[in-house]
């Protein structure tokens, strides 16, 4: 019976020791891709030396080489210089909308969740109203009153991705509210402030982590997508969005004019969704 | 038809090599005998009995020299044979009825389909079947409940319903994991009677149970369990009665029902501590009535004195915690505390931030005590949580003296409650009620959840704790064991009334009120040994 017992053990022992090596690579190239895209942001001189502005007719349309990796635009441009700069934008977007969306949904959520009945109700109301409200309208109604820029995308995406969120939050703080452990706090005599931000904003937020992390690369790509249709910075400025649709004309001749900066928003967006779940795991195994 | 167990042992998979959940176990079952096997959570009760209907688990490693019914070998079989053979053969009744039963489904479904799982009968058959085995479980109007699902039942209805469709198939034996854990003692004397015309019917009953008392009642042989290994066995009178091994002994003090009455003092003078006068709270139902969950409770609790409430569940204890906690608002009445109005109902309540300066002279003790604690936080952060006032220099000393005095190791600071077992949690509950010095602690329930030995440690505590603090207790329990030990005085509370009120010496041997009386009588059913 031991020997019997043992012998499936053993032909499973490599692929266990092999499983946790795989399974931290994904997340390590994450999170080094995630810190090139911070780099790029905060210092993109550190990464190239190129303008991401400056015209060079001569170079037009070159192919990728080794005096520029990404290959030139139509103005001979530096692609990769222009994909470097444009992280700025494209992570000032992402962070941007999805602080204004936690922000909202957490406002929200502790009036509708504290706030008494008559409030829950409106949160309920708010939340499906804000639902029908796809984000493409929700942007065209931005630019169309706060005029074109970083500004108005930000409030649309973030506005327009706030129902998600607020829905999650306002579930967490009503199950929270109610716990063992908030009771347990009124009967120790603390003030609602300090249950709030002690006990019910920490253990709302808990689940909504990784979330967030996922929903920073999916702002990206609004983004990206709303400065495709022109929505956001006008070309020629260095944005993924507006490099796709400048691209897009060339398409045929020069396929890298939109092949990187497409690849970047693919990266980020993967690499979030990838670290994300990884944060998930660490969350999940720490503690209950 | 015999059960036949020789060296009974069975073991897990652990990252550091097997571990052995039971060993050596044996007896044999006869028809119309009661095996019983006792021990603390843990103990490889529950294991035993799933290995022998062959349960035990994918995992499970289990061995035996010799495992047969009625001569046939138990060892050998599939699955396939399993399956025939459970339910038709032996019987089981689990644990805790609210989950081993469908939720969506009526009860008399779920009885027809331990019928239909070994092809019996037509569905008409069936279906009388079902209504003769509700009559014979001794529930009323069986037409009607068969059609009812689980939570429309009442526990006691349920763990009966339960029985029956272990015994739809008239199996010769019979395997009862912990039938009556979790409820009250007068639905407990009903299933003990149940299971007792079970066995003078003829079926062999292996019992599971940490309540010595019921295994008393019922037994004629007892295996005690420690750590997956027999400690002791005999005849039921024999361990029972002169126990040899240590731990059986422990287990036997353990029992509240054995711990001298607590000794009568001096009827208090003086103010009140706590005074609550004509509580009533109304909720309307999901079904659209109304319903008095309190009518006029009132009471009064003096300093350093223990006021034990008793009831079967529903009959309002616990809301009345809730509105002495000033958690639940009544509709009328009113609770003073510490000679200042704490809670009012009707049109002036006291608002929250009154109380707060308060509300560090009353503690609360909960029934579970792991939803009251935050589930990110240490051990050390929910004491120091509570020892606000405390400079932090001070803190990890105080948090150590806090441990100690609730008789925990220091070093647990660091873990998390959910790390920890039944018993250590509950005294990080009481090492936090006392943390902020109280004048009253309210336990809800506080042992309910734990083993005996356990619980009489705990209980223990709790008495120490009152001697060297001198706060009061209200003490909620549906054990009168428990409340006999504790307390001064005691409430017994009947669908929401207070029904008798008086000091526990009195009414816990000589009640008035016929709801009492009948408490008591299950009290002493389960207990008589």
């Amino acid at each position: 019976m031991t020997t019997l017992s043992l012998a499936p053990s053993m032909t499973r022992q490599p692929s266990r020791r092999l499983r946790p090596a795989l399974g931290h690579l994904g997340p390590a190239a994450a999170f080094l891709f995630l810190a090139l895209l911070a780099v790029a942001a905060l210092a993109p001189h550190l990464l190239t030396h190129a303008d991401p502005l400056a015209i060079a007719p001569r170079d037009a349309f070159h192919a990728p080489s080794a005096a520029h990796p990404f290959g030139t635009d139509q103005s001979g441009r530096d692609i990769l210089a222009r994909v470097i700069h444009g992280a700025r934008q494209s992570l000032a977007l992402g962070g941007g909308a999805i602080t204004l969306s936690l922000g909202i949904a957490t406002i929200l959520a502790l009036v509708g969740g504290l706030g008494g009945r008559i409030a829950e109700q409106g949160v309920r109301w708010l939340i499906d109203i804000l639902f029908a409200f796809p984000v493409l309208v929700l942007a065209l109604l931005c630019t169309a009153t706060l005029g074109s820029g970083i500004v108005p995308l930000i409030v649309a995406i973030g506005v327009g991705s706030a129902a998600g969120y607020t829905r999650m939050v306002f579930g967490q703080v009503l199950s929270v509210r109610d716990a063992g452990y908030v009771e347990a706090a009124r009967a120790l005599g603390h003030g609602p402030l300090r249950i709030v931000a002690r006990h019910i904003l920490p253990n709302a937020f808990r689940p909504l982590v990784v979330t967030a992390t996922m929903g920073v690369g999916q702002t990206v790509v609004w983004s990206a997508a709303l400065s495709f249709l022109g929505l956001g910075a006008p070309p020629p400025a260095a944005e993924w969005g507006t490099m796709l649709s400048m691209g897009r004309d060339f398409i045929a001749e020069a396929w890298w004019m939109t092949f990187f900066p497409g690849l970047a928003i693919v990266l980020t967006m993967l690499s979030t969704t990838i670290a994300g779940r990884a944060l998930q795991r660490a969350i999940e195994g720490r503690g209950p | 038809m015999s059960l036949d167990v020789e060296n009974l042992s069975i073991s897990f998979p652990s990252p550091t090599g097997a571990h052995m959940a039971v060993r050596d176990v044996s007896f044999t079952l006869h028809p119309g005998r009661v095996v019983a096997l006792v021990g603390e959570s843990g103990s490889g009760k529950s294991v035993t009995a799933r290995g022998l209907i062959g349960l035990a688990g994918a995992q499970a490693h289990v061995t035996a020299r010799r495992l047969a019914l009625n001569g046939r070998d138990l060892r050998a079989l599939s699955p396939r044979d399993w399956r025939a053979l459970r339910g038709r053969e032996i019987g089981m009744v689990l644990q805790d009825a609210l989950v081993a039963l469908d939720p969506l489904r009526p009860v008399g479904r779920e009885i027809a389909e331990s019928l239909s799982a070994h092809r019996w009968g037509t569905r008409t058959e069936r279906r009388q079947r079902v209504h003769t085995l509700l009559q014979q479980v001794g529930i009323p109007d069986p037409a009607l409940r068969a059609r009812q699902r689980p939570d429309e039942l009442s526990g006691g209805l349920r763990q009966r319903a339960l029985i029956a469709s272990a015994i739809a198939l008239t199996p010769k034996l019979l395997i009862a994991d912990e039938p009556t854990t979790a409820l009250d003692p007068s639905v407990q004397a009903q299933i003990l009677g149940l299971l007792g015309r079970l066995r003078d019917q003829g079926t062999g009953l292996l019992l599971i149970s940490h309540d010595l008392g019921f295994v008393a009642r019922l037994a004629d042989h007892v295996i005690v369990l420690h750590h997956g290994a027999v400690v002791e066995q005999g005849e039921t009178a024999r361990i029972l009665g002169r126990p040899v091994h240590a731990y059986t002994r422990t287990l036997l003090d353990a029992d509240p029902v054995r711990h001298p009455p607590r000794a009568a003092r001096p009827a208090p003078d003086g103010p009140p501590l706590l005074a609550a006068h004509a509580l009533s709270l109304a909720r309307r139902g999901p079904d659209g009535l109304t319903r008095q969950i309190l009518a006029d409770v009132g009471f009064t609790l003096h300093p350093g004195r223990t006021l034990g409430l008793i009831g079967e569940s529903g009959s309002g204890k616990t809301t009345t915690a809730r509105i002495v906690t000033g958690l639940t608002r009544p509709d009328s009445g009113q609770v003073t505390f510490l000679d200042q109005p704490w809670v009012r109902g009707g049109g002036q309540p006291v608002a929250e931030s009154a109380r707060r300066p308060r509300r560090r002279a009353m503690a609360m003790i909960y029934q579970d005590p792991l939803g009251s604690f935050d589930p990110r936080w240490t051990v050390r952060q929910i004491l120091a949580d509570a020892l606000p006032d405390t400079p932090s220099t001070g803190r990890d000393h105080a948090i150590a003296s806090l441990l100690d005095r609730v008789r925990l190791p220091a070093s647990i600071a660091a873990r998390h409650p959910a790390a920890l077992s039944g018993g250590q949690r509950q005294r990080v509950a009481i090492a936090r009620a006392v943390a902020v010095r109280p004048a009253l602690i309210v336990c809800d329930e506080p042992v309910s959840a734990l083993d005996v030995s356990v619980q009489a440690q705990v209980l223990d505590l709790l008495e120490a704790l009152q001697r060297d603090l001198g706060m009061a207790y209200l003490f909620i329990s549906h054990d009168l064991g428990v409340i006999r030990r504790m307390c001064d005085d005691v409430l017994v509370m009947q669908a929401g009334r207070i029904v008798e009120a008086g000091p526990a010496a009195r009414i816990l041997t000589a009640p008035r009120h016929a709801f009492t009386r009948t408490l008591l009588d299950a009290a002493q059913d389960l207990s008589a040994a």
